[in-house]
């Protein structure tokens, strides 16, 4: 067998023979594994770099949110649908009474059902109202009698794997019933809503206040928290709350940067943010629905007065109330001319409304003082890469702008025990739903694939007062195995991430493979070529005494040759598409992983380029693979040539 | 007027210095193989020289398509150590097939053929390699040097599928460039070198793992009749250095004449001349 060295100082005389053939494949092969190389170099950056931020916020943090089934599931239950309409057909009737005898009109249309039909739904199908009062009615009694699980279900459940926490969260309910929290402006209550902050999606910065303030557990804060922020009610009555980013730029009176702002810019921003977050102190108006009604009768008023100053027939209504004086104060009266009969009629309809329910109205100021500031997804609109940051890395209390206050002070703060203590929040269970921490992502990992509930909806249709059948109970199969949550990764993409890290170390071998087989088709052509062109050469080594293994050593390392060679301009091209990513994209990535991560040190850096020797190592594997595979038939077909044939035919 | 540049009139002067550089060396080397010619006159094999090759009955037969073709048709010939004989013959009398036969690089279809004492029809195809590598050294018509290998490199490859180490190589490479007047050559690529001093390489590299045959196929077919008689010069001092067997396939009755013996083929048999 020849030597080694001597074998590849002929192998290297191939390399030298049909160099643009050579240097053609080597470029298409190339560039095919080089978008591969540049992918791992960029993932395996991303990747290193999540991990480094991922000591922030809540990223090292295995926590699981548990979502219970029941409320929701309640709709589909006929018995609570028919008890819903019974106690509307009893209010109504006690209504029809009671406007009787106090001899006022009363029209039951004005009260719609709690069940109602979906509008061209053929067959007729229905659905019961959750925000209906009727409906509420029906389902606290149902809860009374099955009580959705809680979290000493989850606690029973958690136990077995080394659960290490339990927490809590409770969100403000919209209701017709429930207040409305709006933020303050330079201490004057806004009277309309604000629609320049966006006009599209959820609402950000302050007006997000009233749709989002929500208590949690004390835990789940304390990675967003400020130093030497204290959770207690301040002395001045203050509440602590944790402000989403874009609120805390308002309240610092700081003008939304553009789209267009420059990665160093954003980031003096966040400093600035962050600089004047700490006790930021700020006061929210708030307004039950019935004085919200008569600002809104005061705000609508004066527009019509407005729009008639020049129409003689316009009558100003009888009574009018005015815009209130002080902030967030009492409604007040500005006219009454109202006949003796009209005011009697008023104080009837108002004996009558108290009686079933309306509140009179009432207003107050609650004062709250910023201990942190979170992270909040990106606003509408906002570019692919912030979008791709946010949704794949960062930490955070929530999908959309939250507003958070612990849930330790609900019991002995007034203000919060009137806003959170009232109904469970019906429309969204993933909103009162316990949470569980794990400590590590494997025991996360495990508890949710063993005990979630993955409810099957494919034979169920929004439901209704027909339909309620046990079969179609989406959670029946869960509730007899004893599943009773649906479990959902929380407050970071830790267990996602892993699964993406796993996932892209499959994607990246059967890629490589694929793109390996087109290399090799590739490279057939050049190593057959040369091998067809040497034939000659190979008669010739033969007679000089040759063996047969000797020329397959030759072209072998002939192919090992070619094949480094493609795999190091993969290598150098893909090292140069990641450090053009890493120029182009690495200062956006870091922006908005600070701000995802909620990092404390602004120093940081993500990083869009790794060297990871496995995948390196694998792709040269590849690609010698390839090579070889594109040499043994060639190679084969060139051994069984009868060399004195190859010496005269190229004669 | 036109005067001529300093730099045109250097240019001048250095042309016609090559020109005459390339003269005085062509006129060396006619009197180097004029020498080899005289002291190749002189050699003469003994009498009771042993038989290095022998063949009996060889035929060989080739299919071409459906027609079989009768190449040779029973040969017997024996060749002594140190005899230089031609095979002569027009095209198609079998005359390369005979050499290819003796050379290891085909088996006949009948017939013995012996070399060394090593009968070729009953070795393998490794074996087979071996022999050709180290008994027989082969110097074909157009020379087939490596052309991405400097000189040196080039004659070493016999030795390279010897696995000699190249201390060895290198060793021998320098004594056999001396022997066929291109130690000077060495760093050479083969487009550097005419079509004589390739051919000599082409020698020299058959000559490399000291083999006992040395089978020419057409050697100055491809050479002008200063370089051609220089290569049978060549040969000649060869087997008078080194002892080879030199077996020459020939068309030039030149050529011919300088050998010990010719052997004439004619339509795949041998001609008693």
């Amino acid at each position: 067998m020849i030597r080694l060295s001597d074998a590849s100082k002929l192998a290297l005389t191939k390399v030298k023979t049909r160099k643009i053939r050579l240097v053609v494949t080597t470029v298409i092969a190339g560039l095919l594994l080089s978008g591969l190389s540049a992918a791992s170099f960029v993932m395996r950056g991303a990747f290193s770099s999540v991990q480094s931020f991922s000591k922030e916020g809540l990223g090292e943090r295995y926590i699981v949110q548990a979502v219970t089934q029941g409320a929701l599931d309640s709709q589909s239950n006929p018995e609570l649908n028919k008890r819903a309409v019974a106690i509307h057909q009893e209010l109504v009737a006690r209504k029809k009474a009671e406007a009787k005898r106090l001899g006022i009109e009363y029209d039951a249309a004005t009260d719609p059902p709690p069940v109602e039909e979906i509008l061209g739904s053929i067959p007729k199908q229905t659905f019961l109202n959750p925000e209906h009062p009727a409906a509420r009615q029906a389902l606290k009694e149902n809860l009374a009698i099955h009580p959705l699980p809680g979290r000493a279900d989850l606690e029973k459940l958690a136990a077995p794997y080394q659960a290490n926490g339990y927490y809590q969260k409770k969100s403000l309910i919209l209701g017709q019933s429930n207040p409305i929290l709006k933020v303050m402006k330079d201490g004057k209550e806004p009277l309309e809503q604000d629609n320049t902050q966006q006009q599209f999606g959820p609402p950000i910065g302050t007006d997000s206040f009233t749709q989002s303030w929500s208590l949690i557990s004390q835990d789940m804060l304390k990675p967003f928290t400020l130093p030497d922020s204290s959770y207690a009610v301040g002395e001045d009555g203050s509440l602590p709350v944790l402000a989403p980013y874009s609120a805390v730029e308002q309240l610092l009176g700081l003008k939304p940067l553009s789209s267009n702002a420059k990665p160093p810019e954003r980031l003096e921003r966040i400093k600035a943010v962050r600089a004047g977050a700490p006790n930021l102190k700020f006061q929210v108006c708030q307004r039950n629905s019935a004085s919200l009604e008569l600002v809104n009768s005061a705000v609508r008023v004066q527009q019509e007065i407005e729009q008639n100053k020049n129409n003689k027939e316009y009558q100003r209504p009888s009574l009018q109330y005015g815009l209130p004086k002080d902030p967030c104060g009492a409604v007040p009266i500005i006219r009454d001319v109202r006949t003796p009969e009209e005011k009697t009629l008023a104080d009837k309809q108002e004996q009558f409304d108290s009686l079933f329910g309306t509140e009179a109205p009432a207003q107050s100021i609650v004062s709250f003082r910023v201990i942190g500031v979170l992270p909040e997804p990106p606003a509408f609109g906002a570019s692919v890469v912030t979008g791709l940051v946010s949704s794949l890395v960062g930490s955070s209390l929530g999908y959309q702008s939250y507003w958070f206050t612990p849930i330790e002070l609900e019991e002995s703060t007034p203000a919060l025990k009137q806003n959170f203590s009232g109904d469970i929040n019906m429309m969204n269970p993933y909103e009162n739903s316990p949470f569980v921490e794990f400590p590590s992502a494997d025991l996360a990992k495990q508890f949710i694939d063993k005990e979630n509930c993955n409810p099957d909806f494919g034979n169920i249709s929004i439901s209704t007062g027909s339909v309620g059948a046990p079969g179609d109970d989406p959670f029946a199969e869960c509730a007899k195995q004893g599943k009773v949550f649906q479990l959902i990764p929380y407050g970071s993409n830790s267990l996602a991430l892993e699964s993406v890290k796993n996932g892209f170390g499959k994607f990246f071998r059967v890629a490589a493979l694929v793109v390996a087989i087109i290399a090799a088709i590739i490279m057939i052509g050049t190593v057959g070529r040369i091998i067809a062109d040497s034939r000659r050469e190979t008669a010739v080594f033969r007679a000089i005494g040759a063996k047969k293994f000797d020329i397959a050593q030759i072209y072998v390392l002939y192919t090992i040759i070619l094949s480094v060679l493609i795999c190091l301009f993969a290598v150098v091209v893909g090292y140069g598409l990641s450090q053009f990513i890493e120029g182009r994209y690495a200062s956006e990535f870091t922006l908005q992983a600070l701000v995802a991560y909620n990092a404390q040190d602004l120093t940081k850096t993500f990083k869009l380029f790794a060297f990871h020797g496995p995948d390196m190592i694998y792709l040269l594997g590849l690609t010698l693979f390839a090579g070889l595979i594109s040499a043994l038939f060639p190679l084969l077909r060139n051994l069984r040539r009868n060399p004195i044939r190859d010496m005269r035919d190229e004669n | 007027m036109n005067v001529a540049s300093p730099t045109a009139k250097a240019r001048e002067f250095l042309n016609a210095f090559d020109n005459n550089l390339e003269l005085a060396q062509q006129a060396l080397a006619d009197v180097a193989a004029e020498n080899v010619s005289q002291n190749a006159d002189s050699y003469k094999v003994a009498e009771d020289a042993p038989v290095v090759i022998r063949l009996e009955d060889v035929s060989k037969t080739y299919k071409l398509g459906k027609q079989k073709v009768n190449a040779l048709k029973e040969v017997s010939l024996t060749i002594q150590q140190g005899e230089f004989v031609a095979i002569t013959g027009a095209s198609g009398s079998g005359k390369s097939t005979l050499l290819q036969l003796i050379g290891g690089l085909d088996k006949p279809t009948k017939g013995l053929v012996s070399v060394d004492g090593k009968k070729l029809a009953k070795l393998s195809d490794r074996k087979l390699s071996i022999f050709r590598n180290k008994t027989v050294g082969f110097v074909f018509q157009f020379f087939y040097l490596q052309p991405f290998l400097r000189l040196q490199t080039n004659l070493e490859v016999p030795g390279m599928f010897a696995r000699e180490r190249r201390g060895v190589r290198v060793a021998r490479t320098k004594e056999l460039a001396v022997a066929v007047g291109l130690e000077d050559r060495l760093r050479h690529m083969p487009k550097e070198l005419s079509g004589g001093q390739m051919q000599r390489a082409a020698i020299a590299r058959a000559l490399l793992n000291n083999p006992k045959v040395i089978l020419a196929d057409e050697p100055t077919g491809n050479l002008d009749s200063v370089n051609g008689r220089g290569i049978i010069d060549l040969f000649d001092k060869i087997r008078h250095d080194f002892g080879t067997t030199v077996i020459v396939v020939t068309h030039d009755a030149k050529v011919a004449s300088r050998a010990d013996r010719e052997i004439v083929m004619k339509d795949g048999e041998r001609l008693q001349v």
